[in-house]
This record gives structure tokens, sequence and C-alpha cells, in this order.
């Protein structure tokens, strides 16, 4: 049996603010539906993630990330190094703000606010709160950047699927009685958004 | 007279959705009398003989009015104030339709009035409040405010603006950032101890400020106990015992910032003891925790609007319910938060349904919790769940957000608000 592969969430207690810490509930599931067992780690240490087989940088409040500045410094170094490793994340709203001008090294663009639910050309849905005007999805090496806040996965389980796929936890995603069930409730929750 | 016309219209409209929607409320007529007659409000809000009284924060706001409006009303003052759903500048429009004259006047000498946080700071540029009591920041409604911080902002403004005492909550850092900027001779607090705080089921989260901890003010009323519904207080200095109409920290707290309001506003007048009556006596606002008969049988109605007020209530369910109706609607427009609400004590649901329906069963699905049936269609699963038979365990429990419990009360008939009995 393969081992159990670890889940980081990162400053889970700063940087959950709209339910982002779900998606490694989501991976975590999907991944045991393919008899790949995963369990996920609570870290408040940036320093130690090349031990870990996947991070989670969720999105926080403004005092959020002053704190998690304050209480570790290398921080952004740390995931940056993590990512550029090839090893695999997803990052998050402010968390994809802060991170990706040191990741992609142009500077960050912008427009003004907006709040609303987007649908991507992939046809992936979820909630931008956000003045970014950087791509809503965009993956680098095997880490995937995401403006949509919350448990964006929890909405677009095919995007779960690749991402488990992209980091190489399994050769491939086979359907089952609970992901056909899960993936109908999904489908209608990305419906729903845009009937109200 | 200048808003006969204005205020004319508003009850025909008024008039015109009860005759289309019996008992049903609607946002329409204040929103009619706003664009006719915009300053209205502000008008009517300012004219108390002793001023107007703003109850804000995230959480508790229509709680802790009720029982401010029912100790001033006990010491004989005439109140102004509006019902729970209408908090906002809409809604006070819509009450001064259903409640003033044609001229625009209304009664009371004084206005006790609840106000959701983001539009209590645009009223207090217009209308000074003479006191204020500000009850929490909680992360909530993030679509809309974007960061916590920014509520506080707002929360302070209608500090700021407020020229007698604002009243706050001593055990949020975030109301203790809001104090430090007034002048400390306006400025009263009301909280729970840390004995109580620690032994309670659940935890008053507060929107963490991750500022090193502000020493903790002097109080004018806190819970020093708190068994079931059974609260002890001090309130300047006496101790008093009183039954809160549900159970629940919260509702402690939400008691405690009444009285020490209530305090605040009627001075030497202010009689603990019958203050306390009061809370003995007085019915829950309705669906918070409000327990009726339907069909022969108890039921409890609780409203969830947001993450504290969904993990408060879940940390305080009846144990081993055998029933639960699970309703999110479509007031719920971002349905993440929901993803940040422990849901341990929630063991089973019946049915799940209302506007969000999927993004509900998905949630309970990933936590494991076992759901008997998704339902999309919101009326017949409100039937499907009534004529199950009497639960073995428990009491039927509907549990359900704003727009889903607007649409099951008209649909069972509840429409009146006023309508709840102390069980």
């Amino acid at each position: 049996m393969s081992k159990s592969l670890k889940l980081v969430a990162l400053y889970p207690d700063h940087l959950n603010l709209n339910g982002d810490m779900a998606n490694l509930l989501v991976l975590q599931k999907r991944l045991q539906w393919q008899g790949q067992e995963a369990e996920i780690v609570s870290l408040t240490k940036s320093s130690k993630l090349a031990d870990y087989d996947f991070v989670l940088v969720g999105h926080g409040s403004n005092a959020a990330w002053a704190d998690i500045k304050r209480i570790d410094p290398e921080f952004f170094n740390n995931v940056v190094r993590y990512i550029n490793s090839g090893k695999s994340a997803l990052v998050i709203a402010s968390a994809y703000d802060r991170l990706v001008e040191a990741v992609l090294g142009s500077k960050r663009a912008t427009v003004s606010h907006r709040s609303e639910f987007v649908k991507t050309s992939e046809g992936n849905v979820g909630y931008l709160n956000t003045d970014s005007n950087e791509e809503v999805l965009l993956w680098h090496k095997n880490s995937l950047f995401t403006l949509l806040h919350g448990p964006v996965l929890v909405k677009n389980p095919e995007l779960a699927d690749e991402l488990i796929l992209k980091s190489g936890f399994v050769k491939e995603v086979a359907q089952n009685k609970q992901s056909v069930e899960i993936d109908e409730l999904a489908r209608a929750s990305r419906k729903i958004a845009f009937e109200n | 007279m200048r808003y006969l016309p204005a205020l004319l219209i508003g009850r025909l409209v008024r008039l015109a959705v009860r005759l289309v929607r019996p008992g049903g409320g609607s946002a329409l007529p204040g929103l009619v009398l706003s664009k006719l007659a915009p300053k209205l409000v502000y008008r009517t809000l300012g004219s108390f003989e002793q001023g107007l009284v703003v109850v804000t924060g995230t959480a508790g706001k229509s709680t802790t009015t009720k029982m401010l409006v029912a100790i001033v009303r006990a010491h004989g003052l005439e109140v102004f104030t509006n019902p729970s759903t209408a908090n906002i500048e809409q809604g006070f429009f819509s009450t001064i339709i259903k409640q003033g004259s044609l001229f625009g006047k209304v009664p009371g000498s004084i206005a006790i009035i609840e106000m959701d946080e983001g539009h209590a700071a645009q009223v207090v540029e217009k209308v000074q409040p003479k006191v204020s009591v500000i009850l929490n920041v909680f992360e909530d409604q993030l679509d809309r405010f974007i960061d916590p911080a920014l509520v506080r902002e707002k929360l302070l403004a209608v500090a700021k603006a407020t020229s007698g005492t604002v009243l706050l909550n001593a055990d949020d850092q975030n109301c203790l950032l809001i104090g430090s900027e007034l002048n400390q001779a306006q400025t009263k607090f009301f909280g729970i101890t840390n004995k109580v705080s620690k032994a309670a089921k659940s935890k008053l989260n507060y929107a963490p400020t991750y500022l090193l901890e502000l020493p903790a003010p002097a109080v004018s009323a806190e819970v020093v106990g708190l068994q079931e519904r059974n609260v002890t207080a001090l309130v300047a200095g006496k101790s008093v015992s009183f039954d809160l109409p549900s159970r629940g920290l919260h509702f402690a707290l939400d008691a405690v910032a009444a009285l020490a309001s209530a305090q605040s506003i009627l001075g030497e007048a202010f009689h603990l003891v019958k203050a306390s009556k009061v809370l003995n006596e007085l019915p829950p606002v309705f669906s918070r925790g409000e327990i009726r008969e339907v069909n022969g049988e108890q039921v409890e109605f609780i409203l969830v609007q947001n993450p504290p007020s969904m993990q408060l209530n879940l940390d305080n369910l009846a144990p081993k319910l055998d029933q639960v109706f699970f309703a999110i609607g479509r007031d719920v427009h971002d349905p993440s938060w929901m993803w940040t609400v422990d849901l341990a004590n929630l063991k089973h649901v019946s049915v799940i349904t209302g506007f969000n329906y999927a993004d509900a069963a998905l949630l309970l699905s990933y936590n494991e919790i076992p759901v008997d049936s998704v339902e999309a269609d919101y009326f017949k699963a409100i039937d499907e769940f009534f004529k199950l038979p009497k639960p073995k365990n428990g009491i039927k429990t509907v549990i359900y957000s704003a727009d889903s419990m607007r649409r099951l009360r008209r649909h069972m008939g509840f429409t009146d608000p006023e309508d709840v009995q102390r069980v």
C-alpha cells in the first residue's frame, strides 16, 4: 500500500477567511476514493514545507497577513522556494496577491474592486472578491493559483482531480459512487451560482 | 404636510403588496418611499425627545434590541423601534409607513433602532445617536465588507458620531480598539467573565485583531453565571438572576448588553429587579430558538445568518436530535462562509433544501454527516419534513437562513413576527 500523503494547512487559523481550508478536505476525500490515503496536517512554520506533499495557502485578512509576517518573516521566501521546487500547492485569493510577483516576477495587475461569481473559460465557477486583474486560475509548475476564494474545489471537483493528477498523487482518477453523487451536486451548485 | 403624498403612495404600495401576498413582508413600500422622500427617515429618527439609540455590530442585534426595548418600555417610556427584518435603510422607511401617521409622525419619546453595521455608519452621518450599543465584530459578509477591519472602521464611525454613551463589548478586542479612540468618560462596557466563557458549550470567536491584548476595562454589567438558560449577572455591582428566552452564551451576552444600555438610557430611574423580570418573561425574537407548536407537536426554529450565528446555534443544539431540517436560501449570496463553521454537533439531517441546497448538501456530504433527503423543491421539502412522525429523540428542529425562514413562515401561515410564545 502506498504511503499516506501529507497535505498541509498552512496557518489554518489565519488563512481560512472564507473556508479556504475546506479544499484540503476535498482533496483528501477524492484521494481516498482512489485508494490513496491522505492526512491533513496543520502547520504554523513555513521552514519545513519540503517535508510535505501538498500545501494550501489560503485567504486571510490584512491583520492576519501582518501577523504572519511578524511571526514568520521568511514565510513568502519559503513558500516560493517550495512552489519553484515543483511540489504542489493551492494558493488562494490574498495569498495569490501576495505571492504572484515573487513567483512570476511581474507586477500584480489591478482593477477596481469586484465582488461577483465568475465562470472561467474552462467552466470553473467561483466567487471573486478582489481588485486583482491577474488570471482567475493560473498554473505555475505543479501549483494552482486562484482568485476564486473559499472552497473552490468543492464547486469544481474536476479542478481538484486535475490538481491530484498534476501532483502525481495517482496515475488516473476513476469515477466511483461517492464522486458521482458529489459531482452532481457540484454541477447544481455551479448552475445555481448564476441564478441569484 | 410635505411628506403626505409620498407616505400615501407608500401606504398604497404596502396595501397592494399585502393583497397579493397576505402576511408577507416586502422591501417594496420602503424602497418606493425612500425614492420619493429620501430625507424623511433622517427627519423621523432625529425627532425623538429623548434621542436615538443605535444597536449595531455583527451578531445579536435583534435579540439585544428586543430586550432593551422591552426593559425601557417597562420603565414607562414610549419607544419607537424597528422589526428585526428591517435593519437597513429601506426597512426604516417601511417601519415609518407601518407605524407613522400620514404626516410622517411616529409615536414615541425615544427611538431604539437595530441597524445593520454597514448602514449604521451612513445613517449617523445624518442623525446623531444619543447612545450607541456596539456588540461585536465577527468575520462575516466578507463579500460585502471584504475585511473585518473595515467593519470595525464603520462601527468606529458610529461610536464617534454618538453624543452620549457608547456601550461596548469588553470581551471583543475590536470593541476595545473602538473604545481606545473615544473619550473614556463616554464609554461603558459589558461582558462575560472568563470562567463563564470557558465553561460554555460554545465560544464567541470574534474577528481576531492579531494585536497584543488590550487591558480589560471595568464593566458596568457582566454575566457571572450561566446554567442552561439561567443567567446570574452583576449590574453596577448588584447581583441579579433571570432566565433567558433561549439557551446560549450569546443570548446571555445580549442580555447584559441590554441591561447596561437600559441603565445608561434610564439613569436613576433604572430598576434592576424590574428589568430582570422583563427578561424572565420576554419571548425570543422569532426564529431565534423559537419553539412553537406545529401539527400538535413542538418545533424549534433556528435562524442562521452568518458564521457566528450558525456556529453558536449548532453548538447549542439539543443533543441527539432525530429530525433536523436544514435550508440555506437565496440570501446566502456566497455560501463559502458555511465552510468556516465547525459542524461537529450536527449529527444527522433529515432534509436539506433551500435555494442553495446543493452547497448545503456538499458541505454535509464532505463532512460525512448523514442526510436522509436532498430536495430542491422547497415547499415539497417543508411538507415532507412536517409529515415525518414525531421524533423519538428531541423535537423537530428547523435550521434555516433568512430567505428560507421568510418562505417557510409564509407557507405555514406564521406571518406575524410578534406571534412568538415563550416556552
